[in-house]
């Protein structure tokens, strides 16, 4: 401050420095503040104005006056509007005091000159100026600032009533314009909401609902007829006799709001237009004077009728959904988004029994199969977090306890905005097929394995390009390495040459004359093995009769044919055998009967048929095969006394002629040594013993022994028997061989040397 | 006939029979050759002219049964008588040779010898 040797307090000042010097002059500055003080010390001969001294009266007064005054004045003198201000103004012009103190009004305030110029100008005239709220943009601490001001401007006359000064009073009225300013845009704002509303609008005022603002909703809403300033029975005619007037009437006078859904109304949307229905929600909220009457009423409200058509669409969609839902045959069921089951058709209940609400939710597991459950539940999940087609196969429990196999499939159903809004999903019986496809399946197992297990394989023959096509067995009956296809010379070459004539070939598959049951030999490439096939065919045949195609099943029958041949063979052996039984019995009976005493000789007979007999046992165990050498000699000889009797010998095997003939000997030569000869006496010994042995020269040979000890001593016999007859001469033809029989003083011994037994020689 | 007994071939291959009938035979009083086949009998038909007659079984091994070693003996050996035997059915007529007789089996060694007997009459 450039005055700051001034004393702080401005009376002490005047009082005490000021006033004693300079006594007249300053007096009328005494008690002006901060500026009375910087007045009495500022160098005014230096302005248009002159010393203080030289002042007049009137611009004394003046200023005494706009000291002392707590509002901003600010006095501008001469033509220059010589400023002169109070406290007040200096907080008014911020930075540009002190400075401002006598200056030039115009070039105080540079920024607004042209204002100022226009005011002096009127002002100095004799006029007075006034304005409220006047935007200016004035430059106080730096910077452009806006500033909004009350300014009243009168002019001040000198002694002579002439004017001299203007003395104007500012009123800031920046803070106050903003607000008012946010208010309006608020105002704004909310008539702007109101008039936008999606909802219709209007206030009613007085008793007879006098429309005062509607917005764009509610002009819509009645066909954008002029309704402003009319009472509502005069603007809307064509609602008389729903109610709303006296709706209207009754919040008015009992000053409660009325609140309705879905009122319909009819309305006009001009008044040559034909009536229309309209369904409206409302509120009648009633409107009150500051002092608590009311004195209008606020319509605010809805048209719903749009909406409430789409939730009938909806609702009747619905309706439809559920009566096509409940007709169908089918499971019918529907899902919240989140998956849980909320609806099912009349069907499912009738098929599992369950009672209503039971399988709500996820109830409805409860009645598919507990295998089946995990295996649903995993798929509904997926369905559900994917928001994709839901399919899966299922048995579900029906009333009974018993289960049958469902296909279940959902759709999600989804809203605009492609949010799923709900599932619909069916369960569609396809038990019957299942199990048609599972015996199917069955069936071709059971065709596969019994295929398999009958050694059958399939063939199928492209005949004009001769690729065969075969069955997994089939290249296993052919000897050859896993494949899809062969040519069939490859399988030709197979088949022996001596059947080439019976398989097929090329000429009889082409006329389709080749032969359709026939059995043929093939070397295994494999192996090697000689196998007998079993081929039956069938012809595929085109419009002309022409064969395209060869169809057929192999097996392998080289086992059959084997057996067969041993079948022939034994049946054979067994019809020879049978023939020569009655033969044989009558023979031994010829020969046993003859130069005896019927008694002996019968009973003889008895024992060699009994010896027949024991030795057809054994063949009948081995199909008259073969029977081993041990077997018909412990056999025979369980008739005797065996505690005297020693076997030893490998269980050689023999044809049934060598099986026969070996146990009628040994029956001789048991009962020979019952009567006569070692088994005639306790101490008696008969040793059996075989082997086959071979000599250091000569082939191998079988050696039997029959020989006898500790019994009496032996004689010859003087004739010849049947015995000796069967021995000697029987034995040893039938065993290819020789037989020695030696009357040892010790006891009989019988000896039979012989080839190796061949059982192929059968007879 | 003791003198100058008749010769007879016997062909069976089963031994038992085979000898049990050619002893009987020989008890009856004629002289007897043994086979046990067709293929033996040949070899004895060759070698023994004095064969007058023979007695065959039809079923045998080997590639001639009975009936074909008749039909072969009555071919090379016209003189030579035959007695055929089975324990099978009686075969056709058509299939004996001329002047064969068929004998069941089982035969009675006293049938077989009086059948010969006739025969050789």
């Amino acid at each position: 401050m450039r005055f700051i040797a001034a004393p702080t307090d401005p009376d002490s000042m005047l009082a005490t420095d000021m006033v004693p010097t300079k006594t007249d002059h300053f007096a009328f500055l005494a008690g002006g503040g901060e500026l009375g003080c910087l007045v009495a010390g500022f160098d005014w001969a230096s302005t248009s104005l002159g010393p203080i001294a030289t002042w007049p009266q009137s611009l004394k007064t003046s200023i005494s006056l706009i000291l002392r005054s707590q509002v901003p004045i600010v006095t501008l003198w001469g033509t220059d509007g010589v400023m002169i201000y109070n406290d007040a103004y200096a907080i008014f012009a911020g930075g540009r005091h002190p400075h401002l103190l006598g200056s030039k009004v115009r070039e105080g305030w540079p920024e607004v000159a042209d204002f100022n110029d226009h005011v002096m100008k009127a002002c100095l005239a004799g006029g007075t100026l006034a304005y409220r709220d006047q935007e200016l943009t004035l430059n106080r601490s730096g910077k452009p600032e806006q500033v909004w001001l009350n300014l009243d401007y009168s002019p001040v006359l000198d002694e002579s009533g002439e004017p001299a000064g203007v003395i104007a009073i500012v009123i800031e009225t920046t803070a106050k314009v903003a607000a008012e300013r946010w208010q309006k845009s608020e105002h704004d704002r909310q008539r702007q909401m109101f008039e936008q509303a999606p909802g219709f609008m209007s206030v009613l005022s007085g008793p007879d609902h006098v429309f005062e603002v509607t917005n764009a909703a509610y002009m819509q809403l009645v066909g954008h007829r002029n309704v402003i300033g009319k009472p509502v029975r005069e603007a809307l005619p064509e609602i008389a006799g729903q109610g709303f007037y006296e709706l209207l009437d009754q919040v008015f006078t009992s000053g409660e709001a009325f609140v309705g859904h879905s009122l319909k109304a009819e309305l006009q949307r001009s008044l040559d237009a034909p009536k229309e229905d309209r369904i409206i929600d409302l509120v009648y909220q009633p409107m009150r004077s500051p002092a608590g009457e009311t004195i209008g009423i606020f319509v605010q409200g809805i048209d719903v009728t749009d909406r409430l058509i789409a939730e009938q669409a909806l609702r009747q969609s619905e309706v439809q959904f559920r009566t096509l839902a409940e007709a169908m045959p089918n499971h019918v069921w529907t899902a919240s988004p989140d998956g849980m089951l909320d609806w099912f058709n009349p069907r499912v209940y009738e098929y599992s029994g369950a009672a209503p609400g039971e399988l709500d939710g996820q109830g409805w597991a409860r009645i598919v199969h507990p295998d089946d459950t995990p295996n649903a539940a995993q798929r509904w999940s997926d369905a559900l977090s994917t928001g994709v087609f839901y399919e899966t196969e299922f048995r579900l429990r029906s009333e009974d306890g018993t289960y049958r196999w469902y296909i279940a499939r959902a759709v999600p159903i989804r809203d605009d905005a492609g949010a799923i809004v709900r599932w619909i999903g069916t369960n569609t019986d396809i038990d019957d097929q299942k199990q048609a496809v599972q015996a199917l399946r069955e069936s071709e197992r059971r065709l596969k394995l019994s295929q398999n297990a009958a050694g059958i394989a399939a063939l199928e023959l492209d005949i004009a390009t001769g690729n065969v096509f075969g069955s997994e067995g089939f290249w296993d009956l052919w000897g050859l390495s896993q494949r899809d296809s062969v040519h069939i010379s490859v399988l030709e070459s197979i088949v022996v040459p001596e059947d080439k004539d019976i398989r097929s070939n090329e000429e009889t598959r082409k006329q389709g004359s080749a032969v359709p049951n026939v059995e043929y030999r093939i070397r295994r490439p494999d192996t090697g093995a000689l196998r007998w096939l079993s081929r039956h065919i069938d012809f595929v045949r085109d419009e002309t009769g022409k064969p395209t195609k060869m169809f057929g099943v192999m097996q392998d029958i080289t086992d059959r044919r084997e057996a067969q041949a041993r079948q022939e063979l034994l049946t054979h052996e067994l019809e020879h055998r049978i023939k020569n039984i009655l033969a044989m019995v009558s023979a031994i009976a010829s020969q046993t009967l003859r130069n005896t005493d019927i008694q002996t000789a019968s009973a003889t007979f008895n024992e060699r048929l009994r010896a027949l007999a024991n030795a057809h046992d054994i063949l009948n165990r081995t199909r008259w095969t073969s029977a081993s050498i041990r077997e018909v000699v412990g056999n025979t000889i369980a008739a005797f006394r065996t505690e005297q009797i020693s076997v030893s010998g490998p269980a050689i095997p023999i044809n049934p002629k060598m099986a026969l003939t070996l146990a009628l000997a040994v029956n001789e030569l048991g009962t020979n040594a019952l009567k006569y000869g070692a088994l005639s006496t306790p101490e008696g010994r008969v040793t059996i013993e075989w082997s086959l042995q071979k000599p250091e020269s000569g082939e191998t040979q079988l050696l039997w022994l029959w020989r006898e000890s500790g019994g009496p001593a032996v004689t010859p016999p003087t004739r010849k028997g049947f015995g000796r007859f069967l021995i000697e001469r029987v034995l040893g033809a039938d065993f290819g061989g020789a037989v020695q029989l030696n009357y040892h003083l010790g006891g009989v011994e019988c000896i039979l040397t012989a080839p190796p037994p061949q059982l192929s020689n059968a007879r | 006939m003791i003198d100058n007994p008749a010769t007879v071939l016997v062909v069976e291959d089963e031994a038992f029979l085979l000898f049990a009938i050619a002893d009987d035979l020989r008890v009856a009083g004629f002289a007897v050759l043994e086979a046990s086949s067709s293929d033996q009998a040949i070899r004895l038909l060759e070698t023994h002219p004095e064969i007058s007659l023979l007695f065959t079984d039809i079923d045998m091994p080997g590639s001639m049964d009975g009936l074909k070693l008749s039909v072969a003996v009555q071919d090379r050996w016209p003189p030579v008588k035959i007695i055929i035997t089975s324990g099978k059915h009686q075969p056709d007529r058509n299939v004996l040779p001329a002047g064969g007789v068929f004998l069941p089996k089982p035969y009675s060694p006293e049938k077989v010898a009086a059948t010969i007997q006739q025969l050789l009459q």
